[in-house]
């Protein structure tokens, strides 16, 4: 289990710094721009890792890009990556979703943590936003994540995906609890209009403002793995899973080409317009859906 | 136009037309705090364009200019007013006119002039400043900037640029010269050594 | 609180243990590789100054591109590799520009635009510039011009990434070797009003260097 945890990693690993080369080539050709190699992010993160660090707020400050990465790899862990075979599915029977959307707050708190050590106004600016808008990320997606758990009857990962080999997918059976559940991803992704916690030309990087070098290299890291089990996550609830390699490459791609131009073509919304949108509208929608799924099966 | 010039003749002042848009009158420092008040208040100058201060220091003064306009902005009226070079000291505008308290704030900078009832007389564009004040003409820029930071001496900075290029341009001439006289006679030398292969190439 | 010159130096440390380890070899070619990483991908932080701050916009978007070197602007000076400095510099701003420069992690670059930063450019006799960069902060690439078209500005970037990648001497080593004389020189233009005097007395390294 060991051995298949550490092949998981690495593969996130590289999926994910790939998805983000290819988001920036295809960012860089929306702009018309020639854009950088698809591997640019590798060279990032490995020139980041070398550099030397004379930044010391004490332990927290170094701690918090630790909690972020147990977060990302204890979310990554309880996903099952293929749906037919055990290969990769490394800790899946250990956990269900209430574990898993558990964890994907972990990241958040750590970052707080980290930069109320750090001190950095700007980064207190940019966690209070981001803290401010995950109250309204979480609310249409934990209601379509429990629509999902009264269809399946079920809150294991693996049942759902084996009720939708002979229900059909869940994005057929369940659209409205897959467009809000949509939504709240681009907002998990920080892609624009739910972009505000690091807008730059406002409060720079936000969160990630004072951390630099290593710290830098691991959040992203962290935040590649993080990305790459999110999608994981939305193709097995929504999409039935993936039997091969090329399947997971094909519907995590889809899935994530499609959140990038959600995030291309709109423009940033404010801390509490993005609140209040996502308080009402998605959340309206997954309720729709929860009642669709509570009446009509 | 008219109608200003005869209100200042009330208070005995002249004023000088310079052209259509801009017209002067001087006044000593003791009458400059109601002049201007009455500028403001009687004549309608709402808007104080800028004060101007200009370094006489063959007179030992310095020249002061409120540069006032109405409301319609179709004419400006300088108020010039003098006062001594050495402790330079002018009553504070800003309770006419709001803006006037940067402007000062600056003239205090520049030249050195006191403010007394200066809400703010701190830094505006320089920051520490320990010398003269740099507009003053008394100043020696020149000194100061090569006190502060000397040139570079790898570089001759005082090389006329057209001599330089003449001597430059003369010496590629010269060494053009020399490599085709080289090659001439290194030819010249090739010929006399086998004549015989020359002749065959001809052939 | 910032450690400042004295922060713990991974590297040489690293480079110590693989030297016991009779493993200097390893060091070597991991070096070189690491080198091409850091030519690969600069983060700038672009501190306009000047003139050049124009010319900035346009090598970083559309028309020029320069992310497709892997040179990506960032937001503050802990991200950073390289600042560029567009332009002439009043003693005001070398004291800003002296403070970001302390900021950035190791190794760090240092780009100027124009002939002011050089030798004054047409400032050269103004009471507020200063008139050679290099004499309190190391420029590693200097790009003429005035103002440089963001063309020179690439080909400044190729420069310095050619230099980093076969390891040459930097300008923040210079800096490190020679700290006394980039900091009296500091402290004669600046009048020793140095930010931030709080953290670090520079003039006081030898007693622990806590003001």
């Amino acid at each position: 289990m060991i051995f298949q945890i550490i092949l998981l990693i690495m593969l996130a690993y590289v999926v994910g710094f790939i998805y983000f080369g290819l988001y920036r080539n295809i960012l860089a050709r929306i702009q018309g721009r020639y854009g950088p190699t698809i591997y640019q992010s590798f060279y990032d993160s490995i020139k980041l890792f070398s550099k030397k660090n004379t930044v010391n707020y004490g332990w927290m400050f170094y701690l918090g890009p630790i909690i972020m990465a147990t977060g990302a790899v204890l979310t990554l862990i309880l996903v099952p990556v293929f749906s037919d075979s055990d290969f990769l599915r490394s800790a899946t029977s250990q956990g269900n979703l209430f574990v898993l959307l558990y964890l994907m707050v972990l990241g958040p708190l750590g970052n707080a943590l980290a930069v109320g050590t750090g001190g950095n106004p700007f980064g207190v600016m940019g966690v209070v936003r981001g803290l401010t808008r995950l109250i309204g990320l979480e609310l249409p997606f934990y209601i379509a994540v429990v629509g999902l758990i009264i269809a399946a009857n079920s809150s294991d990962i693996v049942h759902i995906i084996d009720m939708q080999k002979t229900g059909g997918l869940n994005i057929i059976n369940h659209p409205l609890l897959f467009i809000a559940a949509m939504i709240s991803m681009v907002g998990f992704f920080g892609e624009s209009p739910f972009d505000i916690p690091g807008a730059p030309q406002e409060v720079y990087s936000g969160p990630r403002t004072e951390f630099s070098g290593k710290f830098l290299a691991l959040l992203m890291s962290q935040g590649s793995l993080f990305a790459f089990a999110k999608l994981v996550l939305i193709i097995d609830l929504f999409l039935g899973g993936a039997d091969s390699l090329w399947m997971l490459v094909l519907k995590t791609l889809a899935i994530f080409v499609t959140i990038i131009f959600i995030g291309v073509v709109y423009g940033r919304y404010k801390v509490e317009q993005a609140v209040d949108f996502l308080m009402k509208i998605p959340t309206l929608i997954a309720l729709l859906g929860l009642a669709r799924v509570i009446w009509f099966g | 136009m008219i109608d200003l010039s005869s209100k200042l003749e009330k208070l005995s002042l002249e004023l000088v037309e310079k052209n259509a848009h801009l017209y002067k009158v001087t006044v000593k420092l003791e009458n400059l705090e109601s002049i201007l008040l009455s500028f403001l208040n009687e004549f309608g100058y709402i808007t104080l364009d800028s004060i101007n201060c200009r370094d006489d220091l063959e007179e030992g003064l310095f020249t002061i200019t409120y540069c006032l306009q109405t409301e319609k902005r179709d004419h400006v009226v300088m108020v010039q007013t003098s006062i001594d070079r050495e402790n330079a000291t002018l009553p504070s505008m800003h309770t006419l006119w709001p803006q006037a308290e940067i402007m000062e704030r600056e003239m205090h900078e520049m030249f050195g002039v006191d403010f007394p009832t200066h809400p703010s007389l701190i830094d505006f564009a320089l920051e520490y400043w320990e010398h003269m004040p740099p507009m003053r003409r008394d100043f020696d820029t020149l000194e100061f900037v090569n006190s502060m930071n000397p040139f570079r001496d790898q570089r001759g900075d005082n090389l006329d640029v057209k001599v330089e290029m003449k001597k430059r341009r003369e010496e590629k001439k010269a060494a053009k010269l020399k490599a085709e006289q080289e090659a001439a006679a290194k030819l010249a030398a090739q010929e006399q050594q086998n004549p015989d292969s020359e002749a065959q190439n001809n052939e | 609180m910032e450690s400042g010159f004295h922060g713990s130096d991974l590297d040489s440390s690293l480079k110590c243990k693989l030297e016991e380890s009779g493993m200097a070899n390893t060091h070597a070619i991991m070096e070189k590789a690491v080198n091409w990483f850091r030519s690969r991908s600069i983060f700038v932080v672009a501190y306009g100054t000047g003139c050049g701050a124009i010319e900035m916009p346009p090598t970083f978007t559309s028309r020029y591109d320069a992310e497709r070197m892997g040179v990506v602007g960032v937001a503050t000076p802990r991200q950073a590799d390289l600042i560029i400095l567009s332009g002439y510099l009043a003693y005001k701003t070398l004291r800003r520009v002296i403070r970001t420069y302390e900021q950035m992690q190791r190794p760090k670059y240092v780009i100027t635009l124009g002939s002011c930063p050089i030798n004054g450019g047409m400032y050269w006799d103004s009471y507020n510039t200063i008139k050679k960069l290099d004499d309190y902060i190391p420029v590693d690439v200097y790009v003429t011009g005035c103002m440089p078209r963001p063309e020179s500005v690439i080909e400044g970037f190729v420069l310095l990434q050619e230099r980093i990648k076969n390891g040459e001497k930097a300008g923040w080593q210079k800096y490190d070797e020679n700290l006394k004389f980039y900091k009296d020189n500091q402290k004669r233009v600046l009048g020793g009003h140095i930010d931030p005097s709080y953290e670090t007395d520079w003039y006081n390294l030898e007693n622990g260097g806590v003001a």
